[in-house]
């Protein structure tokens, strides 16, 4: 085989970050003016080496070869110009523009600064013809996300880009749109653009992928032509063989149901019918827009109801904000555990006693000893190290920062805790003992939900799991009953919504 | 094409042109001096220094930054402006090097806020203060009014036919800008900035150079504005130019600019400044006590920025 | 929709342009003035005594505050020119910048009287002098000799609260009551000037001042500010006392006579022994006056011939009363007050 038939070939890639090693020397090669998929479960290394191919981050070792020449990749400026664009996730438009100017935003062709009036860009062209339906003097603060992304994916293409990468580009759209992606995807192929489409929804691969990659714990798995595959065999190669590792009930024995939902719904989530009982560990499961989190920020009062009851203890409750989800005996352990969990200027007493100062003040004015005593208290149980409870949040390791957002929602008195994503970012010591922590709670007869889009921790941890898609829950099964290889193919997803 | 027409760039303008009209109705029924051609003109250079620096503010303000220092900037170019005269310098030549003082402060505005990264409020609050004084420092806290040359007061008090001087060099300074914001590259990456700071940077934008720039225009612009306005003065006094960056930032802000930035128009701020400058003009016409006009002043600037966010949330919903 | 009503508007101010051209019909005297800055309870009271006046003779009357700032007071004065006022009194924060707008009103035909600020000569109008510097010299010498008696064998060490960029206030307020201290005590030390016109200012001003040199024992503050926070700085270092009107460690001074400053020249137990009490309602009198004598024609309005100056009146705490002084107030300043009850004497 030439090497001339590879737009692409990453050799021997590691990449160490300190304490761990992301990428353990991945082999990938690309073929000229396919569409390469790339599969793995979070943390499986998909994202490091897509920033290693962008600029973003630098490989320890390895070498890249980008259409037969090497490839350094030393910043985001010089994959540009060697014709590598990314449309994110999180897209990189200005919303205040319009869309002729985001089009061209950094790319204007002007004389001495001053704008050439009506400029026929290529980029305009390529628009009309992939987006008829999107004026070009609309301001892109009124375009929906398909279409922005879309607009971002026109701009990634317009400036003579070779390899697109596109990470999990239908993640937030709907089933039509997402066939409307397909064929942007398509008409690309056929200008002789090489896509990597980073995606775990199998409908994705199957519908437009030529080959596809597994990525397993910073290692390959292995390629294979999409045809000549099955979703069982992806599935496989993406999971590797599960053992249930660490689950036991502890002789906990769920006790009367704490909270039901009934046909509860919201923009995002239909219909949604479970129950937890004291002492119980519920899990929900699924990919990302398969409605986890949107059921969290439901429950939490973060997203409005549009239809269905929520009762706790058999009482009708209606929850519109996170304070009446607290009085209520709601907590929740954000996924975003910096930017929305913890104050990381302010020392762990203070962060631990900020959602309970009714218990270390009198009069507003907070008792200082009785507060860091109870921070103290919380330490201790829950093995937080650190060297002074006064010391700021930032300072902590991702575990025990963790720790600390527990206290914090047990310092609440909690009666129903919600954990979005426990173990995110933390290393594999520090989830046991997170474990560990929730499971003795749960035996405390605290009712515990945990949201995750990691198979084995939800197999760890709960006792029953609904698994999610599209906003609903499509099974639910008891742990005893978990089969690794049908809840991902359950997951994945056959998209059954119009 | 309906849907053009309501882009909410456009619809912004509509609210506040309309307030400005229903304010200049209201006057017109309030006091028979008010809707005269002389009044009117007196209005409209009274607010000449606020235009002309709102220009440059307006477009520092779309791309996220702020300028507390152009009061001060107005007082040195001012008294600089006046000194020089006294020394013999032709008018336009003092006027050109004030300006180039006020650049200057720009630039150091623009190496602080932008290349060092201190935050904008703090920079321009320093300058302030420091200019300020290096302004009583240099006319010894007394005004320059002796050895004036007539063609001094010209650039703030002479015609050009009918027409004051003054507001047509606003007038120029205003459509350049106008031009700036619209058809140059210049104005497309204050908003691109302001709207998305990290698109702008992985868009190839030299963010800095352009952050940079906008400081020396506002710098720049300011120092025109304290000439012009020592000029019709007719003296050179440290003291001009107090609050004056309020004075701005409520035309700015009355014209639409969020004070987040990415968002904004010099258009808007001409009607703001105009707005202001009416209602300030009215209310002396009618005798209102200046005490009131504080409060009347704060209830139409909140009230026009809320008025603008009930009928967008209308618009929207 | 919009568009229609943006026309209407438009049409209806357009409309009404020609209608206020059409309709100018004899109306009363309208006379505007632009004040020095309003947020001074001076200026305050000279607004009042002059609104009240007008209402007597039937004068339509405009008040413009000048916020102490030139390019606010010249936006007043083209307003009132624009407005056709029939005259304009005005008071200058910076003189050659008042000038040039009290020649453009002269030009278009409005007359204007000066208060305070008289003709440099460039441009000749009227006006209405406070005969400040007599009295003030006055009060300097009254200070001086009152002070030998206080403190036998003592110099004088003297500390001004005075803004130099106000050139009339500092000169004729400041330098002539330092002229009459100097008639008693030639050798005095002057060991400081400065300040605004600001409470705060002040009190921060001379508690450094006491910090250098404690053995500073007169201290002048040339308006009602600057005195008061001058003696609220003393009393806060436990100083600025007395006992029946003899002072123990200094004499505070001040230029304006107004209400706070007379209450404590008139408390036996305050060091604060004089103010040079200004004359709110003869002032604004005379100003009324002398524009009216302008209209009517017996006055030219460039004459600068003819200036009235209104003396200053000395309230110091040795030869008023406290009868004499409430009766000032009310005559002046429209205050009733009742000292003694205020003192709690």
């Amino acid at each position: 085989m030439h090497s001339n038939d590879y737009i692409l070939e990453m050799r021997g890639i590691v990449k160490r970050y300190p304490g761990v090693m992301a990428l353990k020397g991945v082999d990938f090669a690309v073929q000229r003016n396919t569409v390469h998929c790339l599969v793995g479960e979070n943390g499986a290394g998909k994202s490091t080496l897509i920033k290693i191919l962008t600029g973003v981050e630098r490989m320890t070792e390895g070498s890249i070869t980008l259409d037969g020449r090497p490839y350094a990749g030393r910043n985001v400026r010089e994959a540009m110009n060697a014709g590598i664009s990314t449309v994110y996730q999180e897209l990189n438009i200005v919303n205040q523009l319009t869309v002729a100017e985001n089009l061209t935003l950094g790319r204007e062709s002007n004389r001495f600064g001053v704008l050439k009036s009506n400029p026929q860009e290529r980029s305009f062209s390529m628009l009309r013809e992939f987006a008829p339906d999107v004026p070009l003097n609309r301001p892109v603060s009124r375009l929906s996300f398909a279409e922005k992304q879309l607009l971002e994916i026109v701009k990634a293409v317009s400036t003579d880009a070779k390899l697109v990468i596109m990470d999990e580009p239908t993640a937030a759209l709907s089933k039509r749109e997402s066939e409307r992606l397909y064929e942007v995807v398509r008409k690309l192929k056929a200008r002789g653009i090489t896509v990597i489409y980073i995606s775990h929804v199998l409908d994705d691969i199957f519908t437009i992928g030529d080959e596809v990659t597994a990525l397993r714990d910073g290692n390959i798995v292995g390629t294979r032509a999409v045809e000549s595959t099955t979703r069982e065999e992806l599935v496989e190669m993406m999971v590797g063989k599960v053992v249930h590792s660490g689950y036991s009930t502890d002789g906990r024995t769920p006790g009367d149901v704490l909270l039901e939902a009934r046909d509860l719904s919201t923009r995002s989530v239909h219909a949604l019918n479970f129950t937890l009982k004291k002492g119980e560990i519920l899990g929900f499961y699924g990919l990302r827009g398969g409605g986890k989190s949107e059921t969290a920020r439901a429950l939490f009062g973060l997203d409005r109801l549009t239809g269905g009851q929520l009762l706790i203890e058999g009482k009708n409750v209606k929850i519109r904000n996170p304070q009446q989800a607290m009085r209520l005996g709601l907590a929740m352990v954000p996924e975003e555990r910096l930017s929305e969990g913890l104050f990381m200027k302010l020392s762990v007493s203070d962060n631990i006693a900020v959602t309970n100062y009714k218990n270390t003040s009198r009069l507003c004015v907070v008792n200082e000893k009785n507060k860091d005593a109870i921070a103290e208290k919380y330490a201790h149980d829950l093995n937080i190290k650190l060297h002074s409870i006064r010391q700021r949040a930032s300072t902590l390791s991702g575990g025990n920062q963790q720790k600390v957002v527990i206290s914090k929602c047990l310092n609440a008195r909690t009666r129903v805790l919600m954990l979005d994503e426990p173990s995110r970012g933390i290393d594999v010591g520090a989830k046991e003992e997170i474990y560990a922590i929730i499971r003795q709670l749960a035996g405390q007869g605290v009712g515990i939900l945990v949201f995750s889009s990691e198979y084995e921790e939800i197999a760890a941890l709960c006792d029953r799991v609904a698994l999610m898609l599209n906003g609903e829950i499509i099974a639910m099964r008891k742990n005893s009953e978990l089969d690794t290889r049908e809840v991902h193919i359950l997951t994945m997803g056959k998209g059954d919504k119009a | 094409m309906r849907a053009k027409k309501f882009d909410k760039a456009n619809y912004q303008r509509l609210v506040i042109v309309g307030v400005l009209l229903v304010i200049m109705l209201a006057l017109t029924v309030l006091s028979d001096r008010f809707l005269t051609i002389d009044n009117i003109t007196n209005v409209l250079r009274q607010q000449v220094a606020t235009v002309i620096a709102g220009c440059a503010v307006t477009l520092l303000m779309v791309s996220g930054n702020f300028d507390l220092s152009i009061g001060s900037i107005m007082a040195i170019a001012g008294s600089m402006t006046a000194i020089f005269v006294t020394w013999g310098m032709p008018v336009a030549v003092a006027v050109l090097i004030a300006v180039l003082i006020g650049t200057v402060v720009g630039v150091i505005n623009g190496l602080l806020v932008i290349l060092l990264d201190v935050p904008s409020i703090i920079a321009t609050l320093g300058t302030m203060y420091a200019v300020r004084g290096a302004a009583w420092v240099i006319t010894g806290g007394n005004s320059v009014s002796r050895g004036l040359s007539r063609d001094f007061t010209v650039l703030g008090r002479g015609y050009v036919g009918p027409i004051p001087l003054c507001l047509l060099i606003t007038a120029i300074i205003f459509l350049l800008f106008f031009f700036i914001q619209h058809k140059t590259l210049l104005g497309k990456y204050a908003f691109a900035i302001g709207g998305n700071r990290r698109t702008a940077l992985l868009s190839g934008i030299n963010v800095r150079r352009v952050g940079v720039a906008l400081y020396v225009l506002v710098g720049a612009l300011s120092a025109f504005a304290g000439s012009m306005t020592a000029s019709r003065l007719g003296v050179g006094n440290a003291n001009i130019g107090d609050g004056f960056e309020f004075d701005v930032v409520v035309a700015v802000v009355l014209g639409g600019t969020s004070l987040d930035g990415g968002e904004g128009s010099v258009f808007g701020m001409l009607i703001g400044a105009l707005i202001v400058g009416f209602i300030a003009n009215g209310l002396n016409l009618m005798g209102v006590y200046s005490f009131y006009q504080e409060i009347v002043k704060g209830v139409v600037l909140v009230g026009a920025v809320l008025l603008d966010r009930v009928l967008q949330r209308r618009l929207q919903a | 929709m919009k568009k229609v009503l943006t026309i209407l508007l438009t049409l209806a101010l357009c409309l009404s342009l020609f209608v206020v051209a059409a309709a100018e019909e004899d109306d009363p005297i309208v006379i505007g003035q632009v004040f020095w800055g309003l947020h001074d309870s001076y200026q305050h009271a000279h607004q009042v005594q002059t609104q009240k006046y007008c209402d007597e003779l039937g004068i339509e009357y405009i008040p413009i505050d000048g916020q102490m700032k030139p390019e606010v007071q010249a936006a007043g004065m083209e307003d009132l020119i624009a407005r056709g006022v029939d005259g304009i009194i005005c008071q200058a924060y910076d003189q050659a910048s008042m000038e040039l707008s009290i020649q453009a009103a002269q030009d278009a035909g409005i007359p204007v009287v000066s208060f305070v600020n008289v003709s440099s000569g460039d441009v000749l109008y009227p006006s209405v002098e406070m005969a400040e510097e007599a009295g003030a010299i006055e009060m300097g010498r009254i200070v001086g000799e009152k002070f030998k008696e206080n403190f036998p064998d003592t110099n004088v060490k003297l500390v001004t609260i005075s803004d130099p960029s106000v050139e009339w206030a500092h000169n004729q307020r400041t330098m002539a009551f330092v002229r009459g201290l100097q008639e008693v005590f030639p050798d005095l030390e002057h060991v400081f000037n400065g300040g605004k016109s600001d409470r705060e200012i002040a009190y921060s001003t001379v508690e450094d001042v006491l910090q250098r040199d404690p053995e500073v024992n007169v201290i002048f503050g040339y308006d009602a500010e600057n005195g008061l926070g001058a003696i609220a700085a003393l009393e806060a270092s436990g100083r600025g006392q007395a006992e029946d009107y003899v002072c123990k460690t200094e004499m505070v001074v001040s230029v304006d006579g107004s209400t706070d400053e007379i209450l404590k020249v008139m408390d036996p137990n305050s060091s604060y022994v004089a103010t040079l009490a200004l004359r709110p309602s003869e002032n604004a009198r005379a100003c009324v006056d002398m524009m009216l004598k302008v209209i009517n024609g017996e006055i030219d309005m460039y004459d600068t011939t003819q200036n009235v100056k209104i003396p200053s009146f000395v309230i110091d705490c040795w030869n008023m009363d406290i009868a004499s002084t409430e009766q000032f107030m009310l005559e002046e300043w429209e205050i009733e007050i009742d000292i003694a009850a205020e003192l709690g004497l």
